[in-house]
């Protein structure tokens, strides 16, 4: 048996040496298997296998592989070849030998950074044959757990039940886990890329050199743990998914459950790996009269059970679109979405802000007060003002309480912004020109009230961050987070007046776009919170427009706006992709963020025509002087006199590209030049190219110049 | 086997670019009140390239090629324009004499049309070469008086003028850069920091010499880089806890072009945590317009400035993002491009113009040459994508100044919180108003006199006539008053709420033209102290003090007798807020005299008002008001003493409770 092993090894290291490393490597090391050559080797087998598929696997390491029947090639959990020690770490090659990774904290001691790595001596993972698959089952001294893999017809399923995990001594206690970490892992000669969602997506190219590495959180960070300091500026991952792409090989991981607590991880070193990190507890820190304390989450590990789905794609040439081709099938087909675009549609959408609080003097004495930014009678002119064929209005802060960041749940027009008559009046002429209307409601960022409750125990309370440095800014009142328990509630509250003042459709603000849990006596985990949202979005009648969309949210809203054109450009990525628009396109009618707010609106314009995303403005009707120190002072480039023309040029310039290729899906993007020329194509053969040199779009022969 | 080696070296360029259009930090710029505020963004990073360098610490543009001083290789590397090729690498050196020279972690370098100067900072010296690494001349450590000889010779950033005068900063040296002539010969230091006045400063005039020297001198701080545009050098100072000299032009004779005037530069202190301040300006370099760029090594912020050094825009971070630096080390623009080096990184970031930078550009160009009313559609312009950008708004201001349009200048100089011009614009429109409107004034005013003539007198408190007659009669009013038993205290009470809107009023209402109003930190406590207690201290010291010294006065009386001697104080503050909206910054001097007036009148009212409810005689009354005085000041320091010792119970109760939760929690 030993002897044997060590044949396999030296012939794997006689092929790393001869194929020089190549991706094809381990494929080729199967082929001979499949040969019987190796047929005597009790160690490699296979478990199970479909039309499709075959999985394979090591029974002594609990390494596997898949096997794409098309071409033969093969997925592993973990580099199958020999690892180098002199040129990678121990730890590292631990991580890239384990199949689960564990990381756990000790209560006593309060450290939360030890580790379980399958990979390593201490741990006996032993193989079980399930059906259609395999159970790897992973024993430590102080944990137990187990992982089953099995093969459905187009995927690789990779499940872990949280009930299943055993915490046996009650001092330690797990924090997060990470499944099939090295999957797909790709050495330092290979070729290829990961795509992640970060934003509209971005691309890691394997061996990049950039010596960084990348963790975000899916849905975004827990807004109840409030960061004590804010400098950077990052886009949100969307979408619970990553993709690796090789020439020919392609494979799409889902993370189909347990992503309401997970973060997507990669790494460019030695080796080039991407994965999911589950959080099973989170943690906290505490300052005790400035000693800094760890918290764990405190009861049983409530985030639900984990599920991550690979779709290995095959054929020639792939790139990050058959990623997203692929995942638009698993929304459609496996997550029942389906497509609310219309034919020739492309619609303006404006986002009117409607008040706001700020400070005003009387006597020399500031108070603060209700401020009309937009007053209903103003909207309706500025709509008139407007030359669009269709147009979706959404109405931020609308209601007396929404302006004074109160929850806000019934749809009570505000007398600061023209009473009951003005509301009407602008509402009719809204249905007579046909066009959507959108009221928001729903605001998560409350002045009273007692909200969320952080690991730690305090009440989570967001301060406004200053701009400069980054620190809490405290001449601004900190505001409360609305508890996720009480969504079901404001929501289907919201949804009967709504209903009742005959509105038909909702702005849902950052409902959708945003998770976050509270952890004190009623523990609501992000899972728990996702579950209420998506329950509570369920149960509404009327039409939700959503300011940005976690997956999650995609069954339910039929309109997308602030759609980032760009990722968090993290120094590990290589370049920009529209992940997210290549994925939705079709689906659901998406916008940018809003053109008006772009220091370069051409640029924007061209990568909205290219990208399919509809055209977003924000609007006031007054002067932005007046935003001055109020929560909306972002808001500089909204005046509205100064935009009703060029909004009106800019729509009826890029709306007819938009509208011809509106119902269909991107099927190719590429970009050329260092940037400078962009090309989509879709699936109705519309190609459309922006060059951003010339500032010109190209569609059907028409060029349209926005210079 | 050296041939290998060299080839080795030139081989280590490996380009990677990252088209980036986002931001990693919301784009912000300050008010006129030194207010970080939300505003366009002027630049956005276009690209990064990444090299193998290894901690590069200085980067110059010749016009042709980008020369990188690459610290931790030992060598200088040259980039084509578009930083893609990697031109040349200088590593080694051909001596004068036929030698061999390498460079010791240089952090410094700077190209003329004929040499390549490079401050060789590891081997102590400033070497001078051209193109073909044939070094013209080899500085080291001057010998001379003016050079402190104890000093090793530590050359860290280094340029040439015209004439070929070479300056280079040492990094041990505070006393200015240190100037050579072309032929390398020490020539004396150049543009020294000025050291601050403080309180260290005055206390060394009344301590010993012996005393001083065993204290910690203040010294200034040292030059941390400079750029040369034309006849001018901009000098830098990485000092966070100093503001003057932070940015210097300097002149052939080194006089600071900008030492008198009132400028601030890199981020202000955050009105909200006054300790806070971190702005370590690195490096500098001036545009081809004459724009001020400075880097912030501390906070990864580059702020650009226009000639005038007036804010244009900010942009960069520390983050892991592109558009985000490690350790920025090296700032240099070529076009309407920024290009920073990063030490940390080992990459160069370049920022393109936005189009709202373009437009901001060709604004403030005509604006500064003098086309305030060229100016006026571009700065709609800039406003139509940024209205907090406050400088577009006072260039409008002046435009429409220029114009004559006096009413849309006071309200755009209002939007720009800007008394000077609302000064300039409402004195216009004064003139302008009275002018056409001079008939119906001279009308208004007869009109009010008939009606004051005619006009029975009514008063509207029984207690106005007691009032008047004794504020009229300072000497006998309150002796007359005594005698009558008269005065009430609701009278008193109305003239002390004046008294406290007054002082509000004082501060916050005047007209735009003496003071911009700024409300984000309003606290109404000051000024209930200032009024309230300050007199409710008066009357219980007053009374406390006089009871012992036999006073008369019961502490009503006191109240009712000191509160009627406020009145011209009072009435003062309120005529000079209406005037304040009438006069401009020239007439001020009316407003003092109405204040002299009101505050000497208020004062001899008091001083009788004493030594009539006391019936004292003047030598006591002055007594009397002294030790009041002194027992107001002693009222106050309890008053801390207790507030200080109130804090500290707050602080320890909600350390318990804190304390508490968590346990209760655990």
């Amino acid at each position: 048996m030993y002897r044997i092993k060590i044949f396999l090894v030296m012939i794997l290291a006689v092929f790393s040496v001869t194929f020089s490393g190549k991706v094809s490597q381990s494929g080729t090391v199967m082929q001979d298997y499949q040969a019987g050559e190796f047929s005597h080797c009790a160690d490699l087998r296979t478990a199970t296998e479909n039309d499709n598929y075959k999985l394979l696997v090591y029974d002594d390491t609990a390494i596997f592989g898949l096997q794409d029947k098309k071409n033969n090639y093969i997925w592993w959990s973990s580099p199958v070849e020999d690892l180098d020690e002199t040129d990678i770490s121990p730890v590292a090659v631990e991580n890239l030998k384990s199949s689960a990774v564990l990381r756990y904290g000790e209560v006593e001691g309060r450290t939360d950074n030890n580790f379980l790595r399958s990979g390593s001596p201490a741990c006996t993972a032993g193989v079980a044959d399930i059906e259609n698959g395999i159970r790897i089952d992973y024993d430590y001294e102080k944990f137990h757990f187990y992982v089953d893999y099995t093969l459905e017809k187009d995927h690789l399923k990779a499940s872990l039940k949280t009930s299943g995990i055993v915490e046996k001594s009650g001092t330690d206690i797990a924090e997060e886990i990470i499944i099939a970490g090295s999957f797909g892992a790709a050495d330092s000669t290979d070729k290829g890329y990961f795509v992640i969602p970060d934003g509209s997506g971005a691309v890691i190219n394997f061996n990049n050199k950039s010596g960084s590495t990348y963790k975000r959180r899916i849905y975004g960070d827990d807004l109840t743990a409030v960061p004590e300091k804010k400098i950077s500026v990052t886009e949100q991952v969307y979408l619970p998914v990553y993709g690796i792409v090789r020439e020919n090989n392609a494979m799409l991981a889902v993370a189909s459950k347990g992503d309401a607590n997970a973060f997507i991880t990669a790494e460019v070193s030695r080796y080039n790996t991407c994965n999911f990190t589950f959080v099973l507890r989170n943690t906290d820190t505490y300052y005790m009269s400035d000693e800094r304390l760890t918290v764990f989450e405190s009861g049983g590990i409530d985030c639900g059970d984990i599920e991550i789905l690979y779709y290995p794609v095959s054929g020639k040439n792939l790139s990050y679109v058959d990623i997203a081709e692929c995942y638009r099938n698993y929304l459609i087909n496996e997550c029942g979405i389906e497509p609310v675009t219309k034919e020739n549609y492309s619609p303006l959408y404006l986002n009117f802000c409607g008040g706001t609080e700020k400070k005003k003097s009387v006597m020399g004495i500031p108070f603060m007060r209700k401020q009309k930014l937009t007053g209903y009678s103003d909207a309706e002119r500025i709509l008139k003002e407007i030359d669009a064929e269709n147009v979706v209005v959404s109405y931020s802060d609308w209601t007396d309480n929404a302006i004074k960041n109160k929850i806000n749940t019934t749809a009570k027009p505000s007398g600061t912004l023209g009473g009951k008559k003005d509301f009407r009046k602008l509402k009719d002429f809204i249905d007579d020109r046909n066009y959507e209307f959108y009221p928001s409601a729903g605001n998560i960022e409350l002045y009273s009230g007692l909200g969320t409750v952080r690991v730690s125990g305090v009440y989570a309370k967001v301060p406004d961050y200053d701009l400069a440095y980054g620190m809490p800014d405290n001449y601004r009142k900190s505001r409360y987070l609305l508890s996720p328990e009480k969504f079901g509630k404001i929501m289907s509250e919201i949804n009967k007046s709504y209903s009742g003042a005959g509105l038909s459709g909702m702005s849902a603000g950052k409902i959708t776009s945003v998770l976050y849990g509270s952890y004190g006596k009623n523990k609501i985990t992000r899972f728990r919170a996702m579950e209420n949202i998506t329950e509570s979005l369920s149960g509404m009648d009327i039409n939700i427009l959503a300011d940005g969309a976690n997956a999650y949210t995609f069954p339910y809203v039929k309109h997308i706006v602030n759609v980032p054109l760009n990722s968090s450009g993290y120094d590990i990525f290589d370049y920009d992709v529209p992940f997210y628009q290549i994925v939705m396109h079709g689906i659901i009618p998406y916008t940018s963020a809003a053109v008006n707010a772009s220091p370069d609106i051409t640029d924007t314009l061209l990568m909205s025509a290219v990208t399919g995303s509809n055209l977003y403005y924000d609007l006031i009707s007054s002067e932005t002087d007046i935003l001055k120190d109020t929560e909306y002072s972002y808001l500089y480039y909204a005046n509205a006199d100064y935009w009703t023309e060029t909004i009106s040029e800019q729509y009826n310039k890029i709306s007819p590209v938009l509208k011809a290729v509106s119902n269909s899906t991107i099927i190719s993007y590429s970009v050329e030049n260092s940037g400078h020329l962009v090309t989509a194509e879709y699936s109705d053969g519309t190609v459309i190219t922006a060059d951003f040199s010339e500032k010109t779009i190209t569609f059907n022969d028409d060029i349209i110049n926005l210079r | 086997m050296k041939k290998f080696l060299v080839l080795f070296l030139v081989l280590i360029s490996i380009v990677t670019e990252i088209p980036a259009k986002a931001l990693p930090y919301v784009s912000y710029n300050y008010d006129n009140f030194g207010d970080a505020v939300p505003s366009q963004a002027g630049y956005i990073p276009e690209k990064t390239v990444s090299y193998d360098f290894s901690e590069p610490k200085d980067m110059y543009f010749d016009n042709k090629n980008f020369y990188i001083a690459d610290t931790g290789n030992n060598r200088i590397a040259v980039l084509s324009k578009d930083l893609d090729s990697v031109v040349k690498v200088y590593d080694r050196f051909t001596m004068p004499d036929g030698s061999e020279t390498t460079l010791s972690q240089p952090e410094g370098v700077f190209v003329s049309e004929e040499y390549i100067y490079i401050a060789d900072t590891g081997n102590n010296r400033i070497l001078v070469s051209d193109f073909d690494s044939a070094v013209a001349e080899e500085i080291e450590k001057p010998v001379s008086e003016v050079y402190d000889q104890k000093k090793t010779f530590q050359p860290t950033k280094i340029l040439a003028d015209k004439a070929g005068n070479i300056y280079a900063i040492l990094g041990n040296m505070t006393t200015g850069c240190a100037m050579f002539s072309r032929q390398g010969e020490f020539m004396g230091f150049y543009g020294a920091n000025r050291s601050e006045v403080n309180a260290v400063t005055i206390r060394n005039h009344f301590i010993s010499e012996k005393k001083k020297s065993r204290r910690k001198r203040n010294i200034p701080t040292g030059i941390s880089n400079f750029d040369i545009d034309g006849d001018f050098v901009y000098t830098c100072t990485a000092d966070s806890e100093k503001t003057a000299d932070i940015i210097k032009k300097l002149n052939a004779a080194g006089k600071n072009i900008f030492a008198d005037r009132e400028m601030h530069f890199g981020d202000y202190q955050p009105k909200h945590n006054t300790s806070y301040s971190r702005t370590e300006i690195c490096d500098i370099d001036i545009s081809e317009n004459g724009n001020i760029n400075c880097l912030d090594a501390e906070t990864g912020h580059i702020f650009q400035y226009d000639k005038d050094c007036r804010l244009l825009f900010i942009m960069g971070n520390i983050s892991g993002q592109s558009g985000g630096f490690e350790s920025p080390s090296a700032i240099e623009t070529v076009g309407n491009n920024i290009y920073v080096l990063d030490s940390g990184k080992n990459n160069i970031t370049v920022f393109t113009e936005t189009d709202f930078g373009k437009t901001v550009h060709e604004a403030v160009g005509l604006y500064n040459a003098g086309y305030y009313t060229e100016a006026l559609d571009l700065w709609y312009e800039v406003l139509k994508y940024d209205g907090n950008y406050s400088y577009a708004y006072n260039g409008v201001g002046y435009a429409l100044l220029r114009n004559s349009d006096y009413k849309s200048s006071m309200k755009y100089a209002r939007l720009a919180d800007n008394p000077e011009l609302y000064n300039k614009a409402f004195e216009e429109y004064r003139m302008e108003f009275l002018k056409t409107n001079a008939g119906e004034i001279f009308f208004v005013i007869i009109i009010i006199i008939i009606i004051l003539l005619i006009k029975k007198k009514r008063h509207k408190f029984p207690d106005s006539r007691r009032l008047k007659y004794t504020i009229m009669h300072p000497f006998e009013g309150f002796e007359d008053m005594r005698w009558k038993k008269s005065g009430s205290l609701k009278t008193a009470f109305i003239i002390i709420v004046l008294f406290f809107f007054g002082v509000i009023a004082r501060e916050r209402l005047y007209g735009l033209q003496f003071a911009a109003q700024y409300d984000r930190t309003f606290n109404i406590i000051p000024y209930v102290i200032e009024s309230i207690v300050l007199f409710a201290a008066w009357t219980v010291g007053n009374w406390s003090v006089c009871t012992l010294l036999d006073g008369e006065g019961t502490i009503k009386n006191i109240c009712i007798y000191s509160a009627y001697a406020l009145v011209p104080y009072v009435v003062h503050i309120y005529i000079n807020v209406i005037l304040s909206h009438l006069l401009v910054r020239d007439e001020y001097v009316f407003m003092q005299v109405i204040e002299a007036v009101g505050t000497v009148w208020s004062i001899i009212l008091i001083f009788s008002a004493v030594k009539a409810v006391h019936q004292y005689s003047v030598k006591k009354t002055f007594t009397a008001i002294l030790l009041t005085i002194a027992a107001m000041l002693i009222m106050l320091l309890l008053l801390i003493l207790f507030m200080v010792l109130i804090q500290q119970i707050w602080i320890f109760v909600s350390a318990v409770c804190t304390e508490i939760i968590y346990r209760l929690r655990v």
